[in-house]
């Protein structure tokens, strides 16, 4: 009996330091240390399909969204920082990510380390925020459809072109055959209105005035700090100004910043590598110069 | 079966180790779980690498004090576990249901006493450079229960 009442006893204590505890833990208030802040770094090209080299470093829109769709699910995320430096790319891919980025519920604040140019500050104008040095290069909002002409070179070795197509603007753009003003006309068109569609996106974005827009449109590229007097960036700093920001728009006053780096395994590296090289070899070198389809002309934003 | 040592001149039987260990154990879960609980879930922490950990305290100054404040908390109210009891019933949970208790080797048994002897039950790591005198020694004490005067003896052997 003695010994069961000095077991109730000491639950009761126990019992008691629960509540003091419990009581300490509501004075502290919750603090959910797994809030992060998620940092995404667009670094190099912007591709539709990753193409990860020993030279080259790229990144494709599918898994920049697939990264952004994963964090937009995960609670625990509370905002995401685009860490830019990029000189763009084609555009499709940078008006998927821009799209994604403009959907995204959560804050997200774009923060340029170098530079984030043509496609790249597509992507940077579509997110809540967006933070540059002052030395950052910004801009360059203009479309790129040139290409290499190798009909010269052709001529000199007496080497020909058999023209066979169906449909007279098949091969419109082909590196092998002379570019004629009415093809010219065409891809300028195009071009033109690419664009035109580019500068409204980055006027509807980032709010700009006509004056603004006009004073970009011609693809100038500018220094952080003249971005700032052109509402093309929102504030002069680095990562710790981003942080803070996207700690602000999320409306939280702690959480842990997590940088979600690209994957480049070594195996993976070589593996893509070799398979690369063997295709190529396969194909030969003459392969990739014959490849005359009037699809692979790329805009490059 | 081992014959008992038996501490003629004071005329109390060191406790076994293995039930301190088991002891320890179940003391342990009382206070993870119970005890420290409420306090713990206050700091929701993933466990990373080391430079992880680094950038989100240097990212979060207020965060690190707070977690620092938590922590100690914790820790002063497990030590307070096995104060409180041992001074109160010279038994926690653990101790109880192994049947051993604690015992002053003065005359006197303060709370004092009991407090510093759990010192060392803030980290595993400390407790088990504490424990080393039970190997090294010859009294079965931990060193934080030489210095506090106190021994944990079997029940009911005492002459």
């Amino acid at each position: 009996m003695e010994l069961l009442s000095k077991l109730l006893k000491i639950v009761g204590w126990i019992f008691v330091l629960f509540i003091v505890s419990n009581i300490i833990a509501f004075f502290l208030g919750n603090n959910d240390f797994n809030d992060k802040i998620v940092v995404i770094p667009i670094k190099g090209p912007i591709f539709s399909a990753d193409s990860d080299s020993i030279f080259l470093k790229s990144f494709s829109s599918e898994t920049i969204i697939k990264q952004l769709e994963k964090l937009e699910e995960d609670s625990t995320v509370k905002g995401i920082i685009l860490e830019i430096d990029s000189n763009g790319g084609t555009v499709l891919p940078s008006k998927e990510i821009a799209d994604k980025v403009k959907e995204i519920e959560k804050p997200v604040v774009a923060l340029v380390k170098g530079s984030a140019m043509s496609g790249a500050y597509w992507i940077a104008s579509a997110s809540d925020k967006i933070v540059a040095d002052d030395l950052s290069l910004v801009g360059s909002v203009g479309v790129l459809g040139s290409f290499l002409q190798f009909k010269g070179l052709l001529d000199k070795y007496d080497v020909e072109y058999e023209r066979i197509v169906g449909g007279e603007y098949k091969d419109m753009a082909s590196p092998l055959k002379e570019f004629t003003d009415e093809e010219r006309e065409i891809v300028q068109e195009r071009v033109d209105k690419i664009h035109d569609y580019f500068l409204d996106e980055i006027q509807e974005n980032r709010g700009l005035t006509f004056e603004q827009r006009e004073e970009i449109s011609d693809a100038k590229f500018f220094l952080g700090m003249e971005a700032k007097n052109l509402n093309l960036i929102d504030e002069i700093g680095g990562l710790d100004l981003a942080f803070n920001l996207t700690k602000e728009l999320a409306n939280i006053t702690e959480a842990k910043m997590v940088r979600k780096e690209k994957e480049s395994r070594f195996f993976n590296l070589f593996s893509k590598y070799s398979a690369f090289s063997s295709y190529n070899i396969g194909r030969g070198i003459g392969a990739e110069i014959m490849d005359v389809s009037s699809k692979d002309i790329e805009f490059l934003a | 079966m081992g014959i008992k040592k038996i501490n003629l001149k004071q005329g109390y039987v060191p406790a076994a180790l293995w039930k301190r260990a088991i002891a320890y154990i179940i003391d342990s879960f009382i206070v993870t779980f119970v005890v420290a609980f409420p306090l713990n879930s206050v700091i929701k922490f993933e466990k990373r690498g080391v430079e992880a950990t680094y950038q989100f305290f240097a990212t979060n100054p207020g965060m690190a004090y707070k977690f620092v404040l938590v922590s100690l908390l914790s820790a002063f109210i497990a030590i307070l576990y096995w104060a409180i009891l041992e001074y109160k019933y010279k038994q926690s949970l653990g101790k109880y249901l192994m049947k051993i208790d604690v015992r002053s080797t003065l005359k006197e048994f303060t709370f004092s006493q009991c407090f510093m002897r759990n010192l060392s039950k803030i980290n595993t790591l400390f407790l088990a450079i504490d424990s080393l005198n039970i190997f090294l020694g010859k009294t079965h004490q931990r060193y934080l229960e030489k210095m506090s005067k106190t021994e944990v003896v079997e029940m009911g052997w005492n002459f």
